[in-house]
């Protein structure tokens, strides 16, 4: 099975991206400067990056609304919106202090999940506290399937920093288990990440919207990681992406069957044609931007469309 | 408190409830391990009738053997399914729908015990915010409506309304003294730092 977008659809992808950009910074900034001034004032890259980042992720729950055939109303752009504002401050965290700040964290988290208690110790501690708090309050958190996803997602998150932690423990692996081990990881912590922004946007998903966003979500990181590729090997962190030798010949591969699996599974609207007009950009988009890199250089604080 | 957090556009009430919260977030690690809310339901999970694997997109019984290994860290745990679901069932272990019935009497039963809990847990706390309130002018205010409002009660809404304050009255207490119950040892001894403390 074949897709082919139309100009409609990507002009639809455009106008969105454009529109979200906007959209993202209303959410996002007056909470910024009521919590944590600093970033926009001292980190304007990290900030862009934030807002770059939320305005996908209103993109991909716009599509996951709509998939779930609901309108993606004022409240749901909203909710979209903190949830690519947490995803991003959470991913700080783990990237941006160091091997033993990453560990706490994540220690943190796990007791975030397992309690509800947080201990606030810094502006963007109570920024992101703040944003999840409201991102909580969006939609009843203890839906089954909202809160497995949750847990999926920083289980996910928890494998990937242990296998970044203990990288001498990847080696002793062969090859393809290596390379096995990394690409479930990679699948999980996006396939999860988009069912909890679907569960957050959507009061109920069929079996066959969950199965087809988590291939959707799944896709992204494949899609993300090949895009990162150089900026993760300066920083000597490992990607199934970056681990096999033709990238992008594989990436293209992906890219076709995971598009063929969402056919199959998803029916036909204009949720489905969202999705797909959006990850043939993003995949568009994330080819270019490796290219770019392996000529000119780059590091993870880029930021790109 | 810091100003920051009492107004501006980027807060409202809700940010500074929650903020505030955190705030109650007791120090020592024996009373930290009181959940405030548990995200994680693993310990539920494991025993649900149901697992969807989202990566083929196939609905099994719990445990089933054709679940692929590597499909172990994309399972979801589902209580109950429908028979328009039945259509991503495992040929394998043929999963079937499950009758359909309201469980709302739990349901109720577990919404209350969670108000107790809340209730319980911050008790403290929330007599004495209640306490300041009483004393302020809004405070005072809200005072002489609610005495005025219920005077106006008829006899049987008084009734109700003085048994609902007692029975939850009564619950926090009951359920304070299982707890104690539950935190001895077999001899009758506190088990940690949670009665020691207070």
């Amino acid at each position: 099975m074949t897709w082919t977008g139309t100009p409609a659809i990507a002009e639809r992808v455009d106008l969105l991206a454009r529109r979200y950009r906007g959209a993202a910074r209303e959410v996002l900034e007056p909470l910024v400067l009521a919590h944590h001034p600093a970033l926009g004032r001292e980190s304007p890259a990290e900030y862009r990056k934030m807002l770059e980042l939320t305005a996908k992720m209103m993109l991909v729950g716009h599509a996951c609304t709509e998939v779930g055939d609901f309108e993606f109303d004022a409240a749901r752009q909203r909710t979209a919106a903190l949830f690519g504002g947490c995803c991003f401050l959470a991913d700080s965290f783990l990237d941006d202090f160091g091997p033993a700040s990453m560990a706490e964290y994540l220690d943190r988290f796990t007791a975030l999940l397992e309690t509800g208690w947080f201990e606030i110790r810094s502006d963007r501690e109570r920024l992101f506290y703040v944003i999840v708090a409201r991102l909580f309050a969006a939609r009843d958190v203890l839906t089954p399937l909202l809160r497995q996803a949750i847990l999926q997602l920083h289980l996910a998150q928890a494998e990937d920093v242990r296998m970044r932690l203990d990288g001498a423990a990847l080696t002793t692996l062969t090859e393809g288990r290596r390379r096995a081990l990394l690409r479930q990881c990679a699948r999980d912590r996006s396939g999860h990440a988009i069912l909890v922004l679907a569960n957050f946007l959507v009061p109920r998903l069929t079996l066959d919207q969950v199965a087809g966003l988590f291939c959707a979500g799944a896709l992204v990181m494949f899609i993300d990681d090949h895009g990162d590729c150089h900026a993760d090997r300066q920083d000597g962190r490992l990607t199934y992406m970056n681990q096999i030798r033709d990238p992008e010949r594989a990436l293209r591969r992906i890219f076709a069957k995971h598009l063929s699996q969402l056919l199959a599974i998803l029916p036909s609207g204009p949720g489905r044609d969202l999705l797909l007009g959006f990850l043939t950009r993003y995949y568009r988009t994330r080819l270019a931007k490796h290219r770019q890199q392996a000529r000119m250089g780059g590091s993870a604080w880029d930021v790109h469309e | 408190m810091n100003r920051r957090e009492e107004s501006g556009p980027g807060t409202g009430f809700g940010d500074w409830a929650a903020l505030s919260l955190q705030r109650l977030r007791p120090r020592d690690p024996g009373r930290a391990a009181r959940p405030l809310l548990r995200i994680d339901n693993r310990a539920e999970a494991v025993s649900a009738p149901f697992q969807f694997d989202v990566v083929s997109g196939t609905l099994h019984r719990n445990g089933c053997r054709a679940i692929p290994a590597s499909a172990r860290t994309a399972l979801y745990a589902l209580w109950r399914i429908g028979p328009e679901e039945q259509q991503r069932a495992c040929p394998w272990c043929r999963p079937v729908p499950t009758e359909q019935h309201q469980d709302v009497p739990a349901e109720r039963t577990a919404l209350l015990f969670g108000l107790v809990s809340v209730i319980d847990q911050f008790a403290g706390v929330l007599k004495e915010r209640g306490r300041d309130f009483q004393r302020s002018p809004a405070g005072q205010q809200l005072s002489v409506q609610l005495d005025q409002l219920y005077r106006t009660l008829g006899q049987r809404e008084k009734a109700l309304l003085d048994t609902v304050l007692t029975t939850l009255d009564q619950l926090v207490e009951r359920l304070r003294k299982a707890d104690e119950e539950l935190g001895r040892d077999p001899d009758g001894h506190g088990r940690g730092s949670d009665g020691a403390d207070g």
